[in-house]
């Protein structure tokens, strides 16, 4: 039911007219819904698993097109951007301007529309809300295996990095290691503490520090600086210059936890940042998330890879 | 009797006298709510500016009592400023500062109005009252 609850939580930022039709939903299909999508002039779609899911006027849900399903009008969506932004797009532009806003349960709506170039918002074709859930105990595989050292959680898109990352966070820093962990957790979306107004939405364990900030590579550096911490954890390794903060931490005898979309396991070295990442030693371990949820998630050194034992 | 007379000339001399304070009084309050309005708004502006949060928040530190108390202003007044709070929330940053802007000065406009209406009529309403009580005891007389 706790689900169902967060599937709740989030129907404060749509429309009254599309909030009447998703209350009408089954109970189980609101608890296995991940992602609310509502595009101009489409049908209200809903991602519920890994399926997508279209939703009838009458509240009815279907895996298929007809012809009266609930679609979504231009006042539907600019309601919901107000509700959104809590009727404050000035507030919420550095997330704007990055297409996504964060919501008040530490959800997180992405938008598409034409954005002006100062951060204005205007002609909204879709949003897409995706309901946060923690899964406490998603990470118990790796902390059993956990090594204290660097460790990549890779997967592919969907198999749940953000939510291990999250929880693994919450275990190392509860101590799950045998020893409380000082956390510092680089959150360039809020994505994984579900920040609004200082608060944290997710549980993040007792001894961790959250740091919001856009610009990952600065975040790392005033992490290592300020709160001295025993592991710097974020989400979605990119840049080369975040590479080269990552090397800078590992001088400095921090550990680092972040996750990389990867399909498969190979390509964690023909990609050049992961390549990148591995080769400069900055990561002990590789825990690769399974393609369906519910999989097991296996652990492996690094040399193993390098030694071709697991490719 | 004549106590009851006069009594009664001073009752109605008082209220017509009541009157006219009343009159001029909204008036003034008018030309006060006004620059309430005008140092709340400046106060909006700055706070979104300086990224200061999201517009209840913001309503919150620069009014004393929410929502808003539009008593005493004209229908025009009131439309301006409930005008500018209904389209700020989709506007970014600079087109918020600058909708504030056209807020204010239009604000400013009714505020120097309703200025100079108060030193034109504000005295005259008080001393009509009171002549008008005047009058109708004469008449009654």
């Amino acid at each position: 039911m706790q689900e169902n609850k967060n599937f709740n939580s989030v129907l404060y930022a749509v429309s009254d007219r599309t909030k009447a039709v998703l209350e009408r939903l089954s109970a189980t299909v609101k608890t296995n819904t991940i992602e609310i999508r509502m595009r101009l002039g489409l049908p209200l779609a809903l991602t519920v698993g890994t399926e997508t899911v279209f939703v009838r006027e009458n509240g009815g849900a279907q895996f298929f097109l007809s012809n009266d399903l609930f679609k979504i009008t231009k006042a539907d969506l600019e309601e919901s951007f107000r509700r959104l932004c809590n009727n404050s797009a000035f507030a919420h532009e550095s997330e704007v301007k990055n297409g996504y806003i964060v919501m008040k349960n530490g959800s997180r709506a992405g938008i598409c529309g034409n954005i002006s170039p100062n951060g204005g918002f205007h002609d909204i074709s879709s949003i897409n809300i995706r309901i946060a859930h923690e899964v406490f105990g998603s990470a118990n595989e790796i902390v059993r295996n956990y090594k204290n050292g660097g460790l990549l959680i890779a997967g592919s898109p969907g198999s749940g990095k953000t939510t291990v990352l999250r929880d693994l966070v919450r275990q190392l820093s509860n101590g799950s290691t045998g020893r409380l962990l000082r956390i510092a957790v680089i959150d360039t979306r809020c994505e994984i503490s579900g920040s609004y107004a200082g608060y944290t939405a997710n549980d993040l364990g007792s001894n961790t520090d959250v740091l919001i900030t856009e610009q990952k590579a600065e975040g790392l550096e005033i992490a290592l600086r300020t709160m001295f911490p025993n592991i710097i954890a974020f989400d979605e390794i990119a840049t080369v210059d975040e590479l080269k903060k990552v090397s800078e931490s590992f001088y400095s005898g921090v550990n680092i936890i972040t996750t990389a979309h990867i399909g498969a396991i190979d390509e964690l070295k023909t990609r050049n940042v992961t390549n990148l990442l591995l080769e400069s030693g900055a990561i002990n371990q590789i825990a690769l998330l399974p393609r369906i949820h519910g999989g097991k998630i296996r652990v492996f050194d690094t040399k193993e890879l390098y030694h071709n034992a697991v490719v | 009797m004549l106590l009851f007379k006069l009594c009664g000339f001073a009752l109605v001399i008082f209220s017509c006298a009541f009157v006219g304070f009343l009159k001029a009084n909204h008036l003034n309050m008018r030309v006060k709510k006004l620059c309430y309005l005008q140092k709340g708004i400046t106060r909006f502006k700055e706070l979104v500016r300086l990224h200061g949060g999201e517009t209840d928040r913001l309503l919150d530190k620069c009014f004393e009592s929410r929502p808003i108390d539009y008593s005493y202003l004209e229908l025009g007044d009131h439309e301006i400023v409930s005008g500018l709070f209904e389209e700020i929330g989709m506007l970014d940053t600079e087109s918020a500062c600058n909708r504030c802007e056209l807020c204010l000065s239009m604000l400013k406009t009714k505020y120097d109005e309703a200025q100079k209406k108060y030193r034109d009529l504000g005295k005259l309403y008080k001393s009509i009252g009171a002549l008008t009580g005047v009058f109708i005891c004469i008449l009654l007389l």
